[in-house]
């Protein structure tokens, strides 16, 4: 299903739409790291968010506010989504705003931007899980590892990282580096849709 | 067997957190610019505080070496022959448990 398929059934409120907003946007929010402590906190459950989504979306026509132009329609809703965990702050008394979640245009860039101190909070955890899929990696073979620092840490060819590590062709440096990437990447997508593992 | 000339390389180890810090330990491996198979590289270790590990053994590539005074050495080729090797260890005389560690992006 492409974007644009997956927008008309959410538009027009379609259940295949909205199962697959379910699946692929609020359920894994719901259990990221990034969210599922402050949902806890604020005693929101996915059934929330799924609800406060789906009145944006057709009852305040947010739906039109997508413009497909090149930006992932998950990326897009899933911004909402964060939008009323982040704001889902209990002095409001339980009024939820999506001011931080949409970036606009015309100048309101400023006024709707994430609040500063959770792009902190990502940004260490970030670097947090990083360095987790990191020892991941030695614990599957350091050689990965010296190969990953020597490539992205000290911008070396895979021919001198041939010659550095004494590998048999700058062809195996790459195909080791591939590896690396997708095997950290996999790891960082693990952890972050299983935080208690 | 050979590093980039004019680059100097270093790898950073460091241990898992630890309760009491003084247990804690960094360890740089460097390699200088042009370094081959007959280069013996120079290795730095300090302690949480930052002063030098006294005499310890750490292990690296599958090669247990000498610490003295914070410094130690391990041949490029012992290094490179124990690339896979995982167990990176620092052992000290007045630490009961060794503490382990890995390689970092510093």
């Amino acid at each position: 299903m492409t974007d644009r398929e997956w927008y008309e059934l959410v538009k027009a409120g379609e259940d295949a739409g909205w199962k697959r907003i379910w699946e692929r946007v609020v359920e894994p929010e719901s259990v990221s790291m990034r969210s599922a402590e402050l949902m806890k906190r604020y005693s929101i459950t996915a059934g929330d968010l799924m609800g406060m989504l789906y009145e944006d979306m057709l009852a305040r026509r947010k739906i039109d506010l997508y413009r497909n132009d090149g930006g992932s329609f998950e990326g897009w809703l899933r911004m909402y989504v964060r939008g009323y965990v982040l704001n889902a702050d209990p002095n409001k008394h339980g009024e939820i705003s999506i001011e931080g979640a949409y970036q606009g245009e015309n100048g309101e860039s400023e006024a709707m931007s994430l609040p500063k101190h959770d792009h902190e909070v990502v940004r260490r955890e970030v670097w947090q899980m990083t360095l987790w899929c990191f020892r991941e990696l030695w614990n599957e073979d350091p050689e990965r590892c010296y190969i990953h620092l020597l490539k992205t840490r000290f911008f070396l060819s895979s021919e001198e990282v041939k010659d550095f590590l004494d590998i048999s062709s700058a062809a195996n440096v790459d195909q080791m580096f591939s590896r690396s990437i997708k095997f950290m990447r996999n790891r960082y997508v693990y952890h972050d849709t299983h935080p208690k593992s | 067997m050979k590093t980039p000339d004019g680059k100097t390389i270093t790898f950073t180890f460091m241990s898992q957190p630890t309760v009491d810090p003084k247990c804690c330990w960094v360890a740089k491996l460097l390699f200088p610019g042009g370094s081959d198979e007959r280069s013996v590289l120079p290795l730095e270790l300090v302690q949480g505080d930052g002063s030098p590990v006294p005499d310890a053994i750490f292990e690296l590539s599958g090669q247990r070496l000498v610490v003295r005074d914070g410094k130690a050495r391990i041949s490029y080729a012992d290094f490179v022959r124990g690339r896979h090797e995982k167990g990176l260890w620092l052992y000290r005389k007045d630490v009961p448990e060794p503490i382990p560690g890995g390689l970092t992006f510093a």
